[in-house]
């Protein structure tokens, strides 16, 4: 293997492997000096979110700008977020970020009520979806549906305050039933992390950097 | 003239525009036609309180982390501004931080504005440390240090010159912490911090996000949880009835659009039960 093909394919894994494997470690060991190296690599991760963040800025520009040159279906659009994109940044590094600014102006301004406009759209969704999709068309569905009915029902506050019964079946179904799955899915969720990191940490799971067809 | 079945078929294939007026109708209506709801204080909310209140007789300060945005601005502010009223009106002292960046401007006015009414000085009887990235790592490492992390507040003072962060040095040093968040970060505080740390936390959530807490109440790893509008109202309830607010705010406000908006979804809910169930047995 080449030297070149080493460091980009491999050497990833080396560093993967070490530093996973020292995070692990480091949790059972309170000495000093190894709680100082974890301080140490615990400070680098911010430094690195800023890099971290120049790649993503970096690949959503390459994307859009590749959309644009090739003309592609609504490039358009990618004209609008390439150059809402610049103008952010212009204004942010040209006249700062503090209160009052151009850019705190325009994130208060445009940012906020567009956010909250996409967001609000989803009350409306859901109504239509709930209307088209929510049906007891097998026992299961039926039992979804009436747990859901009854939920909501106790949320509205003259419904439950009418039929203290209604809050209390609510509060039966989101401590029991709810909180049993919800904590199967944690476990069933932490047992497939800690075996993908594991993974990842031994170089078993190499896709994350393997060239195509290698 | 088409009978009960046409009507009935007829609305199994409403048009989405009338659901979509409908709703419109419903979350509009209570705002030019008063309809006042009161939500009475569950057990959740007054959980909440308590374990707040263990916090507040501590005379350590608490750590508030504030991580929503716009989009979810309308559940979450009334929450924190409850939250805020709470423990402002203790007279406690409070760290404030943020590990979202579009939480940071709003949280500036929440606190100009508790500043005037509680006549606050910044640095004594509160300080916000501003907006960090790595949130998981920053979790977690403020078990050990402040000042690794922090090195200036929001206003760019070095955070060793406030006089409230002299002795904090790490979470040992806070009464406990308080994460009112739209997104899964009360979930990492717990992975990433309360279990290796110990100490107490509480959260204030989105009512779609809150089912997934209720195992860490459980566990007591959560010491308290309040769950979207509805308990931010309720919260507010409790507030009125302990004396703390005059008035219950705009989660007790937002009730009746909520309420309308529910009461609407469930009516369409079940006509396309209805109409559903009428179409399956003609087509039988």
């Amino acid at each position: 293997m080449a030297v070149k093909d080493w460091i980009t394919y491999r050497l990833p894994y080396v560093v993967m492997a070490v530093l996973g494997l020292f995070m692990i470690i480091q949790y059972y060991i309170p000495h000093h000096a190894v709680q100082a190296q974890r301080q140490m690599l615990l400070q680098w991760k911010q430094p690195l979110n800023g890099f971290i963040i120049l790649l993503a800025v970096g690949g959503i520009a390459t994307a859009h700008i590749r959309k644009i040159y090739r003309q592609e279906k609504r490039w358009g659009y990618s004209v609008i977020t390439l150059t809402a994109m610049a103008a952010m940044i212009f204004v942010g590094f040209a006249f700062g970020v503090q209160d009052g600014s151009v850019f705190s102006d325009w994130f208060k301004y445009l940012i906020t009520p567009i956010e909250a406009t996409m967001f609000s759209l989803l009350a409306f969704y859901v109504g239509s979806a709930a209307f088209r999709a929510f049906r007891a068309r097998s026992a299961s569905a039926t039992v979804l549906l009436v747990s859901a009915i009854s939920v909501m029902l106790a949320l509205i506050p003259a419904v439950s305050a009418h039929i203290p019964l209604l809050s209390d079946v609510s509060a039966f179904i989101l401590k029991y039933p709810n909180t049993a799955a919800k904590r199967a899915i944690l476990i069933g969720v932490s047992l497939g992390a800690i075996s993908l990191a594991l993974k990842t940490i031994l170089g078993i799971d190499r896709t994350l950097l393997e060239r195509e067809g290698k | 003239m088409i009978g009960f079945h046409g009507v009935m078929m007829r609305l199994a294939s409403l048009d989405r525009r009338i659901i979509f007026a409908a709703i419109f109708v419903a979350v509009a209506l209570p705002f030019f036609v008063p309809v006042r709801f009161v939500a009475t204080p569950g057990e959740e909310t007054i959980q909440f309180d308590t374990a707040l209140q263990n916090a507040l007789s501590s005379p350590k300060p608490i750590l508030v982390d504030v991580d929503f945005g716009p989009q979810t601005m309308a559940e979450m502010e009334p929450m924190l501004m409850a939250l805020l009223h709470r423990i402002f009106k203790s007279g406690h002292k409070v760290i404030f931080l943020s590990f979202m960046p579009e939480a940071t401007s709003p949280l500036r006015n929440y606190l100009a504005e508790m500043e005037k009414t509680y006549h606050l000085t910044y640095g004594i009887d509160y300080v916000f440390l501003g907006y960090a990235s790595a949130y998981a790592y920053t979790m977690y490492g403020l078990g050990n240090s402040f000042s690794a992390y922090f090195h200036s507040d929001d206003r760019g003072t070095p955070i060793d010159a406030l006089p409230l962060m002299k002795k904090v040095k790490s979470l040992a040093d806070v009464s406990a912490v308080v994460n009112i968040a739209s997104n899964a970060f009360p979930r990492f505080w717990i992975q990433y911090s309360v279990t290796p740390h110990r100490f107490d936390f509480l959260a204030g959530t989105t009512a779609v996000s809150a089912t997934e807490y209720f195992p860490y109440l459980q566990t007591g790893q959560l010491k308290g949880l309040l769950a979207g509008g509805r308990g931010a109202a309720e919260y507010e309830t409790y507030l009125v009835q302990k004396g703390i607010l005059e008035t219950s705010g705009d989660a007790t406000a937002g009730l009746g659009s909520q309420s309308l908006a529910l009461f609407t979804i469930l009516s369409f809910i079940a006509l396309g039960n209805v109409a559903w169930f009428l179409g399956r047995r003609r087509n039988q």
